[in-house]
């Protein structure tokens, strides 16, 4: 269902494509095969996600923000959010240290 | 299914190989340094150290990055653990290749003193294991890597008994004692470098059975030994 939505988005060829929680309620596979999806069509897009799968965000995405409450916390090469972010509120909220 | 972290899992081995590549070579020439007293040789491999040292950095980062990003499991995460171990083994061999090559160049400085063959022997059996360990990560062969093991006891005695042809001869003539120092730390060197290759074919074993041979735990215990485990009482 998810990849026919993505289809069905896709073919006005946006600028950008807006995914809110794509793999919510998928199983692992279904989940696999969306990020590989993800990872192809982001050649061709500007892809955003939301998502509260950290591992997820890792994965797919190039750039990550950190949103709390509401509020931008941090917004960084997904690499470096991931590996040493600059606030001390990401850090301990992708360590699962609080949140 | 084919990930598309497995792409950059491939290149993270290509790089380590790259790595092990020059680590061999370095380990060779300095061996032939020594054996032909060539000083140019050993000074080739005193500057190919800060690329050796500039390409662990760079797989270091990548690999950690790697585990990071990517979140391996299974075969994928012993894989990524195995090539930052290995790595900082290759780095480490290439350090000790420095040392013989450094050593050799004060050797160079005194009169040459008689080997006998147990340093020859010794230094071809050392390259015979790092070459087979390098081979078994490459193929990831078991069988390979598990003979890799069987050598290192070899080289041991290689070690031991260069150390008593050396302590006579310092005995027999004195002046030979700067010489047989250093001779005694090359040996220490090889010795070195063959253990850290037994620990490339311990992880070899390690990446394909997911089974502990360190320290030779698996003679002490017949099931695998678990991340888990908090491990022998008397370890």
């Amino acid at each position: 269902m998810q990849r026919l939505c993505i289809a069905r988005a896709i073919a006005n060829r946006p600028e950008i494509l807006l995914m809110d929680e794509p793999c919510s309620a998928l199983d692992p596979i279904a989940t696999a095969k969306i990020e590989e999806l993800i990872y192809e069509l982001k050649k061709e897009f500007t892809i955003v996600i939301v998502t509260h799968n950290m591992q997820q965000a890792a994965r797919v995405s190039d750039w990550t923000a950190f949103f709390y409450m509401g509020k931008l916390i941090e917004f960084d090469t997904t690499k470096r959010i991931f590996m040493s972010p600059s606030v001390k509120q990401t850090e301990d909220y992708i360590t699962g240290r609080f949140g | 299914m084919e990930r598309h972290f497995h792409e950059e899992l491939r290149q993270l081995k290509n790089k380590l190989l790259e790595m092990s590549f020059k680590v061999e070579g370095v380990v060779a020439k300095s061996c032939e340094a020594l054996f032909t007293r060539d000083e140019k040789l050993a000074l080739e491999v005193i500057q190919e150290e800060a690329s050796i040292n500039y390409l662990e950095i760079e797989i270091d980062e990548k690999g950690h990055s790697f585990f990071a990003l990517s979140q391996p499991m299974a075969l994928d995460l012993r894989l990524a653990m195995m090539i930052l171990k290995i790595n900082t083994d290759l780095e480490r061999m290439a350090d000790h290749a420095v040392n013989i090559a450094e050593k050799t160049l004060f050797l160079l400085k005194e009169p040459p003193v008689p080997l006998g063959d147990h340093l020859e022997k010794m230094a071809e059996m050392v390259q015979k294991m790092l070459r087979e360990a390098l081979d078994s990560f490459l193929r990831e062969d078991t069988e390979l890597a598990l003979s890799v093991l069987k050598k290192d006891d070899e080289v041991d005695d290689g070690n031991s008994n260069f150390y008593y042809f050396i302590s006579e001869l310092m005995e027999r003539e004195p002046a030979a004692v700067n010489a047989g120092i250093n001779l005694l730390m090359i040996s220490h060197n090889l010795e070195r470098i063959a253990d850290l290759a037994n620990n490339v074919a311990e992880d070899v074993i390690y990446l394909k059975q997911g089974r502990e041979v360190k320290h030779r735990i698996h003679l002490r215990e017949n099931t695998r030994f678990e991340a888990s485990t908090s491990g022998p009482s008397d370890a």
